[in-house]
């Protein structure tokens, strides 16, 4: 309760500001008028990702399933940047569950816990831009100014249950000490993920990102999603 | 509301700030579900004569859970007053058994397990714990009610039968231990980890009666003959502990002595070697039955060359249908085909006087048959070789009845006569409108039979099929499309024009040559049920005194069947028995004897054409080609196609020991039946048990 708490000071706090900031541009002061440029600039100066063609991603994340299994991931992604500062993404991840002193101590009582096998994810999904503009660091000149973009993300993936790593297989691994092995083809991705570009077509991407299975899946109902990983642009101005 | 205001803003930002608390906000925890194992088989015996406690259970659970585990016992016995004596929980400890005892896998997730502890009470029941963790109370329970066992000297009083088996010599004896618990079974219970010790000796050779097994096996309630009351007061050599179910004596015992069987005694061990309170008991081992597989006797067909009598028959060429009657082509066909090329006409018919030509036909079958008994140099069978041209609608078959008929009842006159005799007859028809009567085909061979149209079609190979003869079709390589398969040598008039008329070859068959051959019939040719059954005098079945045979029909080849078995002093108008119905005779102690074997038969020729068929066409459609082989029709009774049978190699012989059980295909003792008395319809192929270097 005491996070909700916090996060309600800070929207109350952030409507105070956003009114007074209103009353500011009624002046028309120097410092508003270069917040307003910094802000609202119509296109970055260095760098756009809104005309790259494609982006490649190699990331690695961590499925945060509410029990006692690790779930560790590697996806590979492209996204395709589409108009009106949206981007489309798909791409194949493999999560990789593993037991843990936790999940094996259960295994050696009469008792499971529902827990996803390892798999492959096939999955793709549209993000909306919430946020974007363009950043200088501290460390300027050291650090290049950068492009950086927040998204709303919706999407869902579809999971082949495959022990090997060969994509083709259908190879339903065991289950692992103390598991209920808890399924479903089809699941819903819902979050954030913002993107960061450097001039030079290198980038950064995080997201995070609630999962819930369509259909039952025994009883996990639902689990988080983290990621971060490297992108590559291309054709970008 | 306006877009851009500071209320809307206001909401605007709460709104996404909700979002991301909505998404962050997923903190149940996934539940842990019940997951529990089962108990899945428990069983206890107490047997009195040992004054010891059995347990059987299995566990179905992951191995994965028991790192942990151990299993706790709680148990009641009758106390020496009468009440109950209770012993509370206690841990197993599977190395303080009476014997030996191993926890196995035994399947998917099973592990299955045994223990044995001692009690000179009887015990009533055993409650079984297996505990996850021995510190934590999450437990699987199981009660087992006890089987108990009396003190007695029935099978039923021991918890382990001896008996004993021999190798296939009978020289040397194995013996076996069976687990008489009933629940699990024999063969499950090393799946339960029981391992158990014992001690035999005092080996002799010893002979028993089928009334005596017969008694002892009513008192001991096992076929196992366990205990073996016969045996007492039998001693002799050999001395063996072993620890298991089987194990070898080391000494031999002399074949050449007929015992039918050996005694020796046995005592259940502890797994410290101390004997059980049930003492040392008999046991008894029978000798298999000494069997062999003959291949005598072997019996050479009958069949012999026949005389071939040729007639040829068609209307009288004054006759005013007779321009409408005749296929010139066709008539030269069918003396080539049979081999008489420009043969005249032996008897024509006219329309109208079909009566007429009944007669007359009769007589010159009469005629022609007396002519070549006169001339016979030989003493053949005769068989007539017809050759019918006409050209008659399907409605009219008046020429074809009294040719058939004719045939037929001076074939039949002859039947039951010693040969030479008139066997039978050969026709070859221009048409296939008319087919004899059943009786008639017995002793005729009519061709052609109905041909479908579709066999002129070169992709259909089936001729023979469609026809009086009976060999398969040839398989013919039509790889190459557009190729002519050959007609075969007995078409119809129809079948031979179309042939003629498509591919424009008139040889049709080249080189043809008929060749029947028939049972010569004499004083070995009886009739038994409407068949004709031909006995041999040279190839006998002999059962000698104190053996036995069985018939084998799981060896059939479409032989079998036509056997017939009679006595040597048999009076012929006493039938025969079928192979089906000689084990009651065999099996009994009537068997010895000689016994004649004979061949059941419908039709008494064999034989056909031997011919060139010509495959013509044409390479991609375009080269001609044409490839002769040599082809054979087959005609008669397929039966008469073997040259001999191996009449021995349907049968089995027991020599001695044939009420003794035996080992089956699968090595398995059935010990329940005997040799004799096995009732399946089949012959025991056993698979013997053989001493080996480490003695089980």
């Amino acid at each position: 309760m005491a996070v909700y708490g916090r996060i309600i000071a800070i929207i109350v706090w952030l409507a105070a500001t956003s009114a007074s900031t209103g009353h500011a541009q009624e002046g028309m002061s120097v410092a508003g008028i270069v917040k307003e440029v910094t802000s609202r600039a119509e296109s970055p100066h260095a760098y756009d990702w809104r005309r790259a063609s494609a982006e490649v991603q190699l990331g690695y994340g961590y499925t945060a399933e509410a029990n006692n299994f690790d779930t560790d991931t590697v996806e590979l992604g492209v996204g395709i940047p589409v108009s009106g500062g949206s981007l489309l993404r798909f791409g194949l991840r493999r999560a990789m569950v593993h037991g843990t002193p936790s999940s094996n101590a259960i295994g050696r009582t009469p008792f499971k816990q529902g827990a996803q096998s390892t798999r492959y994810e096939l999955f793709g999904g549209y993000g909306f831009g919430l946020l974007e503009g363009r950043s200088m660091t501290r460390f300027s000149p050291l650090l290049p100014d950068f492009e950086q973009i927040l998204l709303a993300w919706g999407g869902a993936h579809y999971n082949h249950l495959n022990r090997t790593w060969i994509p083709m297989r259908s190879d339903p691994p065991a289950p692992l000490a103390g598991q209920d092995p808890a399924y479903a083809k089809l699941n819903i991705e819902i979050g954030l993920r913002w993107q960061v570009y450097m001039p030079q077509s290198f980038g950064l991407s995080f997201e995070a990102m609630q999962v819930r299975p369509v259909g039952g899946s025994g009883q996990l109902r639902y689990w988080a999603y983290y990621s971060g990983g490297v992108l590559w642009s291309f054709g970008a101005h | 509301m306006k877009l851009g205001t500071a209320k809307v803003r206001q909401v605007a930002v709460l709104g996404m700030v909700a979002a991301v608390a909505a998404l962050f906000g997923c903190g149940h925890k996934v539940p842990l579900t019940a997951d529990f194992g089962t108990i899945d088989f428990g069983s206890a015996h107490w047997f009195a004569n040992e004054q010891v406690a059995y347990i059987f259970f299995s566990l179905s659970e992951r191995s994965s859970r028991l790192v942990h585990s151990g299993w706790q016992m709680r148990w009641s016995a009758t106390s020496a007053d009468g009440g109950v004596e209770e012993h509370a929980f206690a841990p197993i400890d599977f190395n303080q058994g009476v014997h030996e005892h191993l926890q196995l896998p035994c399947g998917g997730n099973r592990i299955c397990s045994s223990f044995s502890f001692k009690s000179a009470r009887p015990v009533n029941r055993v409650d079984l714990k297996f505990l996850y963790d021995a510190d934590s109370p999450t437990d699987l329970q199981k009660s087992l009610d006890v089987a108990k066992h009396a003190a007695g000297t029935s099978s039923d009083a021991f918890s382990a039968l001896a008996y004993g088996v021999f190798d296939e010599p009978n020289s040397h004896m194995q013996v076996r231990i069976h687990h008489n618990f009933g629940s699990p079974q024999d063969e499950l219970v090393p799946t339960f980890g029981l391992v158990r010790r014992f001690h035999a000796n005092s080996v002799v050779l010893h002979g028993v009666d089928t009334a005596t097994v017969a008694t002892a096996q009513s008192a001991s309630a096992t076929p196992l003959l366990y205990p073996a009351s016969f045996c007492a007061g039998q001693t002799g050599s050999d001395d063996l502990r072993f620890t298991g179910t089987s194990a070898w004596f080391s000494g031999s015992l002399d074949k050449a002595q007929g015992q039918n069987g050996a005694c020796f005694q046995i005592e259940a061990l502890d797994k410290q070697g101390v004997p059980l309170p049930s003492g040392v008991q008999n046991s008894f081992g029978r000798r298999n039955p000494e069997i062999s597989n003959p291949t005598d006797p072997t019996i050479l067909t009958p069949l012999s060359q026949t005389t071939q009598i040729p007639l040829v028959v068609r209307i009288c060429p004054d006759d005013p249908a007779a321009g409408s009657m005749v296929d010139e082509d066709f008539f030269s066909y069918q003396e080539f085909i049979l081999g008489m090329s420009r043969r005249p006409t032996d008897l024509c018919f006219r329309i109208g006087k079909e009566s007429v030509f009944a007669k007359d036909f009769a007589t010159m079958l009469a005629s022609r048959l007396a002519d070549a008994r006169s001339k016979a140099t030989t003493s053949n069978d005769y068989l007539f070789v017809v050759v019918l041209h006409e050209l008659f609608t399907s409605e009219f078959t008046q020429i074809q009845s009294s040719v058939s008929s004719a045939l037929y009842n001076l074939i039949n006159a002859e039947a039951h006569t010693a040969s030479p005799r008139l066997v039978g007859a050969f026709v070859y028809d221009s048409t296939v409108n008319f087919v004899p009567t059943a009786t008639q085909r017995q002793s005729i061979i009519w061709c052609p039979q109905t041909l479908l149209p579709q066999v002129l079609s070169p992709q259909t190979a089936p001729f023979a099929d469609q026809n009086c003869t009976i060999t398969p079709a040839a398989a013919l390589d039509l790889k190459v499309i557009n190729f002519v398969a050959p007609l075969g040598p007995l078409p119809s008039v129809s079948a031979y024009r179309d042939y003629v008329q498509k591919y424009g070859d008139k040889g049709l068959a080249h080189s043809p040559s008929l060749q029947l051959y028939s049972v010569p019939t004499g004083v070995n040719t009886l009739n038994e049920a409407s068949k004709a059954v031909t006995y041999f005098d040279h190839e006998r079945f002999v059962i000698h005194a104190g053996e036995a045979a069985r018939m084998c029909p799981e060896r059939e080849d479409k032989t079998l069947a036509s056997f017939r078995i009679r006595t040597a002093t048999q009076a012929d108008d006493v039938a025969g028995t079928s192979v089906d119905a000689i084990n009651k005779l065999w099996l009994s102690k009537d068997a010895p004897g000689e016994y004649r074997i004979g061949i059941a038969w419908d039709y008494p020729f064999w034989g056909g054409i031997n011919y060139k068929a010509a495959l013509t066409g044409k390479i991609a459609s375009v080269v001609p080609y044409q490839k002769s082989s040599s082809a054979y029709e087959a005609l008669g009774d397929q039966k008469w196609s073997t040259g001999s049978w191996d009449f021995g190699k349907y049968t089995q012989r027991c020599t001695r020991y044939c009420d003794n059980p035996f080992f089956d295909a699968t090595g398995t003792y059935q010990a329940s039946e005997t040799w004799r008395n096995f009732q399946e319809n089949s012959c025991p192929n056993p698979v013997y048990p053989q001493p080996s270097a480490g003695g089980t």
